[in-house]
């Protein structure tokens, strides 16, 4: 654990120091997580102060060949996810409601972006492409200010996909599918430098 | 980390700590990584070979019926109507299921309609379909059923099912395997065979076609072959050959097939339900 909590506090200093370009000074957060349909694995980058009340990740999941029983895969995702309201005391800050969006896709020769791409089929065979998927999720997230300027989160995220959700509502009178059956969790550390706002 | 350990921080968010605590505990179960990973639970691992097993322990009969249905895919509420029914019935042997067992070859998916099926009394068999084997879908299969080509013999009869999904595979030419077709040769027993994919598709690997049906026609003498894809029934004599086809409902359909079978004749009945 201690060494995850140094990789992550080193990595924002890191490319920050090496930020000759200037790109990476819109970056304020860096996460590391796993599950969430997006890797077991997951490292990100992100921004909290362009939109107000709105976080904007991006990640990159390895999916282990232990899992697939092919080969690794590797998930980037873009995610949003909204600061509805949060409870601030001292060092503390508990965000009870994050709802987000996360966009997905899955690179790899066998999970086609969609049949456009895939010369195996006519257009339109499969009306799904089964490289992107879109999840829906409610989080939550308890931070701590470690020193000025900079706060880690241990946040977790409870939702589902379009598959899911496709097929709990194509089958609607819940004889098989429960809600619980399509939940999909994930949890992880977000490191945030800057003034909580 | 110090922070973690002071009591201060116990005191001042208890509520929020339990309600944290709760949340992880309670929600490890839906852990995933993707939706495409192969998780399955070792009670739905080698489905297809737990089945052969139990077929095989059967009484020897002159006479089977089997039920048959197929292209379950996202129509759980369907299967498991389909479940109760037979399951209220005690004169079929067992049932065959044509493929297309899921819709997106997800995992879960997977899971949700072989729990469904599982609540059959009756052993169940399941060929693969095109939907099967989209995206990570084969490797899914493999770890829940087992081989894509397998057969089962009771009773004088040799059951075949095997992968002639051509458009999955690109039209390799090996899809379906007539090697492995012509390596269960067996002149002692009556054969059925089945397969997802009619010939009559375009799905089906045009160029195999005529050594196909005469691997089945004329080498296997097959009596009857089985197909599922069109969702919907259809019956006859395959064009050029002396085979009988068959082609189930989907599912979705809410009606089935059972097929009664003895060494040198076969008729079925449409069931709904």
């Amino acid at each position: 654990m201690k060494k995850l909590l140094l990789i992550l506090h080193l990595l924002p200093l890191s490319i920050l120091a090496q930020d000759s370009t200037g790109v990476f000074r819109h970056l304020n957060t860096f996460s590391l997580q796993t599950g969430a349909g997006v890797g077991k694995y997951t490292l990100g980058i992100g921004n909290t102060s362009w939109v107000k009340n709105l976080e904007l990740d991006i990640l990159a999941g390895i999916v282990p060949e232990e899992l697939t029983q092919d080969e690794n895969w590797w998930i980037i995702s873009t995610k949003v996810s909204w600061n509805s309201w949060n409870i601030s005391k001292g060092k503390f800050i508990i965000r009870p409601i994050r709802p987000g969006v996360n966009l997905n896709f899955t690179l790899d020769d066998d999970i086609p972006l969609g049949n456009t791409f895939d010369s195996r089929y006519p257009s339109g065979y499969y009306w799904w492409s089964p490289a992107i998927r879109i999840n829906f999720f409610i989080g939550s997230s308890f931070d701590i200010e470690l020193k000025k300027g900079h706060r880690l989160a241990l946040y977790h995220e409870l939702g589902s996909n379009d598959h899911y959700l496709n097929l709990y509502f194509s089958n609607e009178n819940y004889k098989v599918l429960s809600f619980s059956d399509i939940l999909v969790w994930g949890f992880g550390l977000k490191w945030y430098l800057g003034e909580f706002q | 980390m110090g922070y973690y350990g002071k009591h201060r921080m116990i005191k001042s968010a208890p509520i929020y700590i339990l309600v944290l605590i709760s949340i992880f505990l309670g929600s490890c179960d839906f852990m995933e990584y993707s939706p495409n990973e192969v998780e399955i639970g070792q009670e739905l691992r080698g489905l297809n070979a737990r089945n052969i097993a139990r077929i095989k322990n059967l009484p020897e009969k002159d006479t089977l019926r089997i039920a048959v249905t197929g292209d379950t895919q996202r129509y759980l509420n369907d299967s498991h109507d389909l479940v109760e029914d037979i399951n209220s019935r005690n004169d079929v042997d067992f049932l065959i299921h044509t493929g297309d067992f899921t819709d997106f070859g997800i995992n879960r998916e997977y899971i949700w309609m072989a729990e469904t099926f599982n609540e059959l009394e009756i052993p169940w068999l399941v060929v693969v379909g095109n939907h099967d084997l989209v995206a990570n879908g084969r490797q899914i299969y493999a770890e829940m059923f087992g081989e894509e080509n397998f057969y089962v013999d009771h009773s004088g009869f040799r059951f075949l099912f095997y992968d002639n999904n051509s458009r999955e595979a690109g039209f390799d030419g090996n899809t379906p395997d007539l090697n492995w077709l012509r390596s269960v040769k067996d002149s002692t027993k009556t054969i059925v065979a089945i397969g997802h994919m009619p010939t009559y598709n375009h799905d089906f690997d045009q160029v195999l076609k005529p050594e196909y049906k005469s691997i089945l026609d004329d080498e296997l003498d097959v009596i009857l072959k089985i197909n599922g894809h069109h969702h919907d029934y259809g019956a006859g004599i395959l064009d050029g050959t002396n085979l009988s086809y068959l082609n189930t409902f989907s599912c979705s359909k809410r009606k089935y097939l059972t097929l009664t079978i003895t060494s040198d004749s076969h008729s079925h009945e449409i069931i709904e339900f």
